[in-house]
């Protein structure tokens, strides 16, 4: 989105094709961790790239869509695209009312992810009544815009262009493959990014298994990352800067929070690391272990006991949570596809697409934690300086 | 004074069709409202939808003022306050009410509060509405196409190749000789050593030699790099032969291998209490490290460090180089490693982790050479911009752009921020480039709007503003009290609290907007 902005700001015409139904990727369920004051986690850089895209009249945006084949052309690409149906049109406000009139259990309808934009509903087919038996079309009922469009169908579209951006982004790593801190099994162990989701949208980070405010917290870091087991061996490099940040923003919704953060080695890219640690060290309630927890099992009246090491001797200490956040690193996304293959695009051991000059010298730019772990800030940068490239290449 | 007339405008996604508030009762409290001309509903003025409509009953009714009730201010289409303009409505006399996030959202299941919020909101709303001031932003050519970077390194080098493609004129200054190719004019043996005005028209000072010159520069990009090339503190006084890292990576790569044991530590000071642990670009360590083993795998390799920082893939570099057999040692800043004058080839460090306390032989010494540029202060100094606390240059808010700085029209990038590998910093240097390019490609800037002014009358020259201006937007002019320079101010207001004569108003945050605004929603009269 950031080189897709950086391109119109510049003169060109851009087509921006993203598979999910709204813009923002993986930012789209973070939440902005600025309550007392802005963090700097970027959060909301993305989500307002997205709004600018929507509103640049030179940007194409395409949701719901994959390309389905690159072709080289005399100047450039020719880039066949599938655009899946929505059945919900542009009149969609938002509002709502067709997700509580949906009688499907779990819904057919669903509004964008978390901040995503455009705030455009859109309809599940396989869940949906009206395609599975033909009859329900009570949300269309509801529908005050008359957005809902059941005749709406699959498009295929063609589009010429001088160079690709691939920026296909990355998936977060699942915590549960890592059995023995209780995801999946205890209900009070959440994985980081569930917590941002749960803060984005309520405010607030209740104990999912009795709703009340937790006053005991861990954060343990290096869940899916640098570990060989699951072949995730290098670091995520960004799970350091956004866990010390929702460490700082639970204290500033709750100044009595006793939370605990456990991590390998405090790798806080882009701010001092001397910052979190002399923050920490300000507040009575936080205390640092540089320790990698063994287990997490269920302790006495519901709550959480985890066990680790200390940091310089093999004393094993276990200690008592309300709630414990395990913060995931990422793997890679749509690295490997039929389409980045076609494109000359190679990945890495470790399943990751660097880009190259030669395929810059085709027109293909790779940007973006496909290439390598990276956080929203260097990502907008690596954006940019693509987008510079690109417009010098048109230029010569 | 003509008395303010007002249109109303309740947006029907936002007000209407949740059908959380009783929409009749906010169109009669509007209605009933003095100086309110008209009330209507508006389709989705986000999406721009039925502006024209909106704009020709204002027109008519020849209101001069708006107030809207709908979502967020930047989730509205710009082109509603285009339209408007072209009504003869100026920006500033549209005031926006955030309905949806503000009583909408926060109480959709309590319908009574939703509307008793939104209620109070339009009431303070009208009342702000009724005080506003048409407002009106100035322009100001620049009178230049420099785009002027200091430093000529990897980053500096790319922002300029990056700039000049976007027709800037580049300007690169270089503090040591080293020549160079790259387009534009540079400079060597130059230093930036003071600055005046504003984005768009900054006068540089340049020490060029020995000669000071002045230089008109658009924008202005930071791209000093790293420091330090020589160790410091004990361990300089111990070790005479201690290399680099970047110097030690090039004797490699021309081949030559050194005799005995070879030391890699994470810093030139240690001991240092003035430097703060920094990033260290540790990809460029390990690779080295790496390298050096392959070649001669007899070799004993020690690295000892604070914090191993090894982001990202380089993480595979760590696991590489441990597997290796090259020895990693942490160490504490309590603890820090040692070497008696009297023994140059013996280090000592205790092992932070075992806290054993190991004796190393030592063949070579060699540092990490980029932490911050001790050239940082300087610069930040004359460009009046602030540091972070690590001795890097503080970076703007995420929330704007990337490699940003709080004064616009200056832009950092590479290891003057912190640390790091040349490929991150060409990209940030490519990034900066594009960026002043870009700004500079304007060729004007605006200024003025919701800016501060000195009530002179009031003011008794205190000097109380211009010592807490972040901006340095106050002086004191010819008349002997403080103006405020339109282009340097942001609007914060924090001269406007902190006046002791009160002689200074914030345009479109006047004490009487604020206070009629705050009546309404407190309900006091105060």
């Amino acid at each position: 989105m950031t080189a897709a902005k950086s391109l119109v700001d510049g003169g060109a015409e851009v087509v921006l094709v993203e598979k999910k139904e709204s813009l923002g990727g993986m930012a789209r369920e973070l939440t902005c961790k600025g309550i007392v004051e802005c963090r700097n986690c970027g959060v909301c850089f993305a989500i307002d790239r997205a709004n600018e895209v929507l509103k640049e009249p030179s940007a194409e945006v395409l949701l719901l869509s994959e390309v389905a084949s690159a072709e080289k052309s005399e100047h450039g690409y020719s880039v066949k695209i599938k655009i899946s149906p929505r059945y919900v049109t542009d009149d969609c406000i938002g509002c709502g009312k067709c997700v509580a009139a949906c009688p499907v259990d779990g819904k057919a309808i669903f509004p964008p992810t978390g901040s995503g934009q455009p705030k455009i509903h859109w309809i599940d087919r396989s869940k949906c009544l009206h395609f599975k038996k033909g009859k329900c079309e009570k949300c269309a009922q509801v529908c005050p815009t008359k957005a809902i469009d059941y005749e709406d169908r699959a498009k295929n579209i063609t589009r010429n262009v001088s160079a690709i951006v691939y920026a296909t982004g990355i998936d977060p790593v699942d915590a549960c493959e890592i059995s023995r801190l209780g995801c999946g099994t205890l209900k009070d162990v959440v994985s980081s990014v569930d917590a941002e989701r749960i803060l984005n949208e309520k405010g607030k980070l209740l104990r999912p298994s009795d709703g009340k405010a937790p006053k005991r917290i861990a954060v343990v870091q290096c869940v899916g990352s640098r570990s060989v087991k699951l072949g995730v061996e290098y670091c995520s490099k960004f799970c350091c800067k956004y866990a010390t940040k929702i460490s700082q923003m639970l204290l500033d919704t709750d100044p009595e929070i006793n939370l605990d953060f456990y991590f390998m080695d405090l790798r806080t890219l882009y701010e001092p690391q001397d910052e979190f640690k002399l923050w920490a060290k300000s507040k009575k309630t936080v205390k640092l272990f540089r320790t990698m927890p063994a287990v997490v099992n269920l302790g006495k009246d519901g709550k959480l006991a985890l066990r680790a090491a200390s940091e310089t001797d093999l004393d094993i200490t276990e200690r008592e949570y309300d709630l414990i956040i395990l913060s995931v690193g990422m793997k890679p996304a749509g690295a490997s596809t039929e389409l980045a293959k076609s494109l000359g695009i190679q990945t890495s051991e470790m399943g990751f697409a660097p880009g190259s000059k030669e395929l810059e010298s085709r027109g293909v730019f790779v940007v973006g934690a496909v290439t390598e772990p990276m956080d929203i800030e260097e990502a907008a940068v690596r954006a940019i300086a693509a987008a510079s490239r690109i417009h010098r290449g048109a230029s010569q | 004074m003509k008395a303010a007339s007002i249109q109303v405008i309740l947006c029907k996604c936002c007000t209407e069709l949740p059908a959380v508030l009783n929409v009749e009762r906010l169109r009669k409290l509007a209605e009933e409202s003095g100086n309110v001309i008209s009330v209507m509903t508006g389709d989705a003025v986000c999406d721009g939808k039925g502006l024209a409509g909106i704009v020709n009953s204002a027109k008519e009714l020849e209101v001069d003022r708006a107030v809207i009730l709908a979502c967020h201010k930047k989730d509205i289409d710009p082109a509603l306050f285009k339209a408007y303009r072209r009504a003869g409505i100026n920006e500033f006399m549209i005031e926006i009410v955030n309905i949806r996030e503000e009583a909408l959202l926060p109480h959709a299941s309590e319908p009574e509060r939703a509307q008793l919020k939104a209620e109070t909101m339009l009431a303070a709303a009208l009342a702000r509405a009724r005080l506003l001031a048409p407002l009106e932003k100035q322009t100001e050519a620049m009178k230049t196409k420099n785009v002027v970077i200091i430093g000529a390194g990897a980053s500096g080098q790319a922002a300029a190749h990056a700039a000049a493609k976007t027709g800037a004129h580049t300007i690169l200054i270089e503090k040591t000789g080293k020549s160079l190719k790259a387009p534009g004019i540079v400079m060597p043996h130059s230093q930036v050593v003071g600055a005046k005005g504003y984005g768009g028209n900054y006068q540089l000072t340049i020490k060029a030699g020995d000669k000071i010159e002045n230089l008109d520069a658009a924008a202005v990009v930071i791209a000093t790099g790293g420091g330090w090339t020589q160790l410091k503190g004990p361990l300089a006084k111990a070790v005479k032969d201690a290399m680099p890292l970047y110097k030690f990576h090039e004797h490699l790569q021309a081949g030559s291998v050194p005799k005995g044991p070879v030391v890699f530590v994470d810093t030139p000071d240690p001991a240092g209490k003035t430097m703060k642990v920094q990033d260290y670009a540790w990809d460029d360590t390990l690779e080295t490290a790496i390298q050096l083993k392959r070649k001669a795998p007899e070799t004993h390799i020690f690295v000892i460090f604070q914090e191993m920082r090894a982001f990202g893939l380089s993480e595979l570099a760590y696991k590489e180089a441990a597997d290796l057999g090259i020895k990693f040692v942490r160490y504490d800043k309590s603890a820090v490693p040692k070497i008696d004058p009297k023994e140059p080839a013996k280090l000592t460090v205790k092992d932070f982790a075992q806290g054993d306390v190991l004796s190393i032989k030592l063949g070579t010494l060699v540092f990490s050479s980029i932490p911050a540029n001790q050239d940082n202060q300087a610069i930040a100094d004359a460009l009046r911009i602030p540091m972070a606390v690590d001795g890097g240059v503080r970076r703007g808010s995420v929330q704007r752009w990337p490699v940003t700085t709080p004064r616009p029209g200056i832009f950092v990038c590479g290891s003057a921020l912190f640390p790091k590998s040349n490929e991150v910093a060409e990209a940030e240097g490519e990034a900066a480039g594009s960026m002043a390019g870009e700004f500079v490609a304007k060729g004007e800037i605006e200024f003025g709007g919701s800016v501060a002014q000195v009530m002179q009358e009031k003011c008794s020259a205190c000097l109380t503003c211009i010592r807490t201006c972040p901006y340095e937007a106050p002086f004191i002019g010819t008349a002997s009290k403080a103006e405020i320079k339109l282009q340097l101010c942001q609007g914060c207001g924090i001269c406007v609290g902190i006046c002791p004569s009160k002689a200074i108003e914030l345009h479109h945050y006047t004490d009487d907007q604020i206070m009629a605004q705050a009546r309404e929603l407190l309900g006091g009269d105060f």
